[in-house]
């Protein structure tokens, strides 16, 4: 439902469905989002860091990047919805669907 | 287990000193903002702009032609900020995100739509308070804003507050009432009842302005956000001023000046410096958190009256003569330093604010 629509939108609902670590999330978006690049994997993690800061996402379990799967050596986050992140997404979908 | 423990609290630190960074840079260009503010009504764009009105239209008092020049600049404040963020939101390549949240009515712009009109009412507050008073006054007046917002917050947004909140929005309002007191106890200017209505405006304006804004930005992109609020600001006045020259108001003719290079760079930096003031603000709260954020940030109204001071002259930048000098500064710095306590205690009350700004819900 929320294909095409702000990007922030789109990680609420692909969260929603699953707690999904970053890299899974990047990868999923930069594809839809034609975002392939290093550049647009650092915004799309940002936008994660800022839905965290609304109360919207929370971070679970982290480990070191040993894979270099996101960022070498660097700290890697599963994210989650929390029940705020939930009820927004519903009143956005409402949004969404009425358009 | 101990490794990964030392990069998240390197990963933490590094977060918070950026956000710190963002939050400072907020002040810097958001006090900067008002020396062109004020530098502005020098040129030739403005200075031609009331004669030509004063002209046109001889009937109108001298104020009601500096008000319609108030909004002849605040129209192009708002357009210049507009465009500044075109270029800056190209360079990040937002500008397909642009599309998409300008397209998304209810869930997005709608909100923007609000939050640029409110913004409008809040800047132009700022340059009547500034031109009928003084731009420190200006710059003071803006941080009653949390006042306002925090009312509305709890009107609108159901939000709770707490003791140490009250208590905050008094130790503003004493700070507000002190900064005001120094025009009413020297009986102020002539005009000088429109710069504290000027100033009321800026508050009100600004405070409407974060609700707004506050119920879009959460789920948006802020750089998009806030050229989207820019966009339609600048829309809402190019609207506002077409209807003024409809009537016979000559408010367009000096458009043309913006061609000196002179002109040109000036509005430059007020949109430059206007509009990285708001990235820099929405970019701060992520590692801050909003309280911290808007704390470190209202450190503007301080940098303001510096560079003011700076680069104006004191007698200019706080609008006094040789017989109100000793009220006027009085009351303007312990207005301030009261204000600046009282931002400071709304902002340190959220302690848990440094990963997420609101409670978890877990």
């Amino acid at each position: 439902m929320m294909e095409g629509q702000p990007i922030k939108f789109r990680i609420l609902e692909l969260l929603a469905e699953k707690p999904m670590w970053i890299q899974e999330l990047v990868n999923d978006l930069q594809t839809e989002y034609h975002m392939n690049s290093d550049y647009g994997k650092a915004m799309i993690k940002y936008d994660v860091v800022e839905l965290v800061s609304a109360g919207m996402v929370r971070e679970g379990e982290c480990m070191i990047d040993e894979n270099g799967d996101f960022s070498k050596d660097h700290l890697i986050t599963c994210y989650s919805i929390t029940h705020f992140g939930m009820q927004t997404l519903d009143d956005l979908r409402v949004k969404v669907g009425g358009n | 287990m101990s490794d990964l423990e030392a990069i998240r609290k390197i990963d933490h630190k590094k977060k918070v000193r950026i956000g710190l960074i963002m939050g400072l840079l907020c002040a810097l260009y958001w006090g900067l903002w008002y020396v062109p503010g004020s530098a502005v009504w020098g040129l030739d764009i403005m200075v031609n702009a009331k004669i030509n009105i004063a002209a046109a239209k001889p009937d109108l008092d001298i104020d009601t032609v500096h008000i319609l020049a108030c909004i002849f600049l605040t129209g192009l404040n708002a357009i210049f900020c507009a465009f500044v963020l075109f270029i800056w939101n190209g360079a990040l390549r937002k500008l397909p995100e642009f599309r998409r949240e300008f397209k998304q009515v209810r869930g997005a712009s709608k909100y923007f739509v609000m939050a640029g009109i409110c913004g409008a009412c809040a800047v132009l507050g700022t340059y009547l308070a500034a031109s009928f008073l003084s731009p420190g006054f200006a710059a003071i007046a803006g941080l009653l804003y949390p006042v306002i917002g925090t009312i509305l917050s709890v009107l609108y947004l159901k939000q709770k507050v707490s003791r140490r909140g009250y208590i905050s929005i008094l130790v503003l309002l004493a700070g507000g009432i002190t900064l005001y007191s120094g025009s009413l106890i020297t009986g102020g200017t002539e005009g000088s009842l429109i710069g504290i209505v000027g100033g009321i405006m800026a508050a009100l304006g600004w405070g409407l302005e974060g609700v707004c804004a506050g119920k879009a930005l959460d789920v948006c992109e802020p750089d998009v956000g806030l050229h989207l609020r820019f966009v339609f600001e600048a829309i809402f006045w190019i609207l506002v001023m077409t209807v003024l020259a409809c009537t016979g108001i000559p408010i367009f003719d000096t458009i043309g000046e913006l061609l000196d290079p002179v002109t040109f760079l000036v509005f430059i930096l007020l949109g430059l410096s206007f509009a990285w003031c708001y990235v820099c603000w929405y970019k701060c709260f992520p590692f801050l958190g909003v309280a911290r954020g808007q704390a470190v940030g209202s450190l503007y109204a301080a940098c303001a009256v510096i560079f003011l001071v700076m680069f104006s002259g004191p007698e200019a930048a706080l609008g006094y003569d040789s017989d109100t000098m000793f009220v006027i500064v009085s009351t303007t710095v312990l207005g301030l330093v009261i204000c600046l306590f009282g931002s400071y205690l709304l902002a340190s009350e959220d302690t848990e604010g440094m990963v997420s700004l609101r409670g978890d819900d877990e």
